[in-house]
């Protein structure tokens, strides 16, 4: 700590007493000193960017200050300057009343400014999207401004405008969201389209419920959606406005997927009802899956960090389903059996092994 | 967030400085202009003193540089607000008999004028990149291992920009000689320890950022 009350020592180049003392580890501390002598450095570069002379010449040019003055070469300074040069140099002080009128109107525009910054702020913040998001492991349901819901499974992102309804002198917002991982959603009936957009496809409703799962595998952005009741159009992102293009589904059950940016849809195909968004249910279903896709959809789900000790290419694909309310560990213990492989907890999560 | 973040951290207070709020500066700083004390060259300023206010630039305007380039980004805009500041000094220099301390009173001002060049920069931007954030978890590709300060300042600076606006402050402060972080907390109207927890969250994101990216640059 300091002697004598004076500030902290600020060392020119080494890490200030306050951030040593703040660090959760020596290893913080260790890198907290060399990325302060890092900043340090690059202050360097900073300060050859800015010359003192050149810039007090650029300045010095520009000031309304007297041609030239003698008595302030001194030093130590006159205690008052010539009466005949002040009156030059300076205009007339206002008079009092004058002040204060003016302190007046200026108070008047700062209310105004203020008024208009929150008008303005309001403004922006209606159109500011809200986005929910979930973590891994956890689940939400969101209730959108006309009503229509989305429940979301687990890593999942959902941004939407604050204004489907709308709102005196503002445009109603398309009844449009944003999808990053897996929702299922229960769209009211109104006469505007209802649009769900993931990073490669569009989803347009009326009225109806669906699940749509958005992922990468790999690089490559894949959605499905699948139907259990009404009617959506699922189309790529790129073609969204023609109306043409895309494939519709209006079967309950019907699913299709869409993989990459420029694909078109696959054809509608039936699917089991019961493996539609059984993650609802707290339960967890999966069809003619390779074993990693699998298990990245169970760390997504349950949170917890899977590793598989024996390469992919050893494993076969499986199909899964649990109606309702499934333990982590029950399912791993099953993949174990039909894989011929044991499941281990960690402290970090679990592993399949020989 | 680390733990030590959320109750009662190291406050440092210094019972001694506020005898004359422009004196601690002279005790810490480097300046080479030891002989006069900022409190007796703002009496001087307020006498239209153009050469005291050429020393109250020469002592001052390289730091005030460095904080607004901390939160700017640019070099020219940087000069342009720092040029502006102290021209606006000047001008101001019949009321400066009212200001607590010459120096918070400067950086006081310039503050003003990088949130303003901030928000006018974020209201332009902002229709544009509204929902596409930008990629800064990304680091320029270097060409060799030894960086020189410029390609040093040029990395940190695209993560230091991502900062939040407080942590950069806070943290930009931290840097300029002669400012204890008292001086800081006074200036950004938040308590020391605030500042304290600003330039941790800081230099922890800084921190992980370099250890994604060049691990080599932390040993």
């Amino acid at each position: 700590m300091d002697k004598d009350g004076r500030p902290p020592h600020s060392d020119a180049h080494g890490l200030p007493d306050e951030l040593s003392d703040l660090a959760e580890s020596e290893d913080a501390r260790q890198d907290y000193a060399a990325l302060w002598r890092l900043l340090r450095r690059a202050d360097t570069a900073t300060d050859a960017a800015f010359s003192v002379d050149a810039a007090w010449d650029d300045l010095a040019d520009g000031l309304d200050a007297p041609a030239e003055s003698p008595e302030s070469t001194d030093d130590i300074g006159p205690a008052e300057p010539p009466p005949a040069r002040r009156s030059s140099d300076r205009p007339p002080r206002p008079s009092a009343r004058a002040r204060a009128r003016r302190s007046w109107t200026r108070r008047l525009g700062v209310a105004a400014a203020v008024v208009l910054c929150v008008a303005l702020g309001a403004v922006l913040w209606w159109r500011q999207p809200v986005t929910v998001q979930t973590a891994a492991g956890e689940q939400a349901t969101v209730t959108l401004p006309d009503g229509s819901t989305a429940e979301l499974n687990g890593a999942t992102t959902l941004t939407y405008a604050r204004g489907f309804s709308s709102l005196p002198g503002l445009d109603a917002a398309a009844r449009q969201v944003t999808l990053r991982g897996e929702a299922f959603f229960s769209v009211q009936p109104a006469a505007r389209p209802f649009r769900v957009e993931t990073s490669n496809a569009a989803v347009e409703v009326l009225g109806t419920t669906f699940n749509v799962r958005a992922r990468l595998q790999g690089e490559t952005p894949v959605t499905d959606v699948a139907l259990r009741s009404g009617r959506v159009r699922f189309i790529t992102r790129a073609a969204a406005d023609r109306v043409a293009s895309g494939v519709i589904l209006d079967e309950a059950g019907q699913q299709s997927r869409l993989a990459g940016q420029d694909a078109a849809p696959t054809a509608p195909a039936p699917l089991d009802p019961k493996y539609l968004a059984a993650w609802r249910e707290g339960g967890f279903a999966i069809r003619n899956a390779a074993l990693p896709t699998i298990l990245h959809e169970l760390e997504i789900q349950f949170g917890a960090a899977i590793r598989l000790g024996v390469p992919a290419a050893q494993t076969e694909t499986m199909t899964l389903h649990y109606g309702r309310t499934v333990r982590l560990e029950d399912i791993l213990r099953d993949i174990a059996v039909i894989q011929g492989l044991r499941y281990q907890q960690m402290n970090d999560g679990y592993a399949l092994v020989p | 967030m680390p733990a030590f973040m959320a109750e009662g951290s190291v406050e440092r207070t210094d019972p001694d400085e506020r005898t004359d709020p422009d004196e601690p500066d002279d005790v810490v700083s480097t300046s080479p202009h030891p002989e006069a004390s900022l409190g007796r060259l703002r009496q001087r300023l307020g006498r239209s003193d153009r050469d005291a206010f050429e020393q109250v630039f020469r002592r001052l305007s390289k730091r005030v540089f460095r904080f607004v380039r901390g939160m700017v980004s640019s070099d020219a805009v940087a000069y342009d607000i720092t040029q502006d500041t102290f021209a606006k000094l000047w001008a101001a220099r019949e009321t400066l008999s009212e200001v607590d301390s010459l120096r918070g009173y400067i950086f006081q001002m310039a503050r003003h004028r990088v949130y303003n060049t901030l928000r006018d920069e974020r209201v332009r931007r902002s229709n544009e990149e509204l929902l596409q954030p930008g990629d800064f978890d990304t680091a320029p590709p270097a060409p060799d291992d030894a960086l020189d300060a410029e390609q040093l300042r040029d990395l940190l600076d695209r993560w230091i920009s991502d900062l939040p606006p407080r942590q950069r402050e806070a943290l930009t402060l931290r840097r300029i000689d002669g400012l204890s972080h008292e001086a800081i907390a006074d200036l950004m109207n938040i308590s020391p320890h605030t500042v304290n927890n600003h330039i941790v969250r800081a230099m922890e994101r800084l921190r992980e950022r370099l250890r994604t990216h060049r691990p080599d640059l932390l040993t």
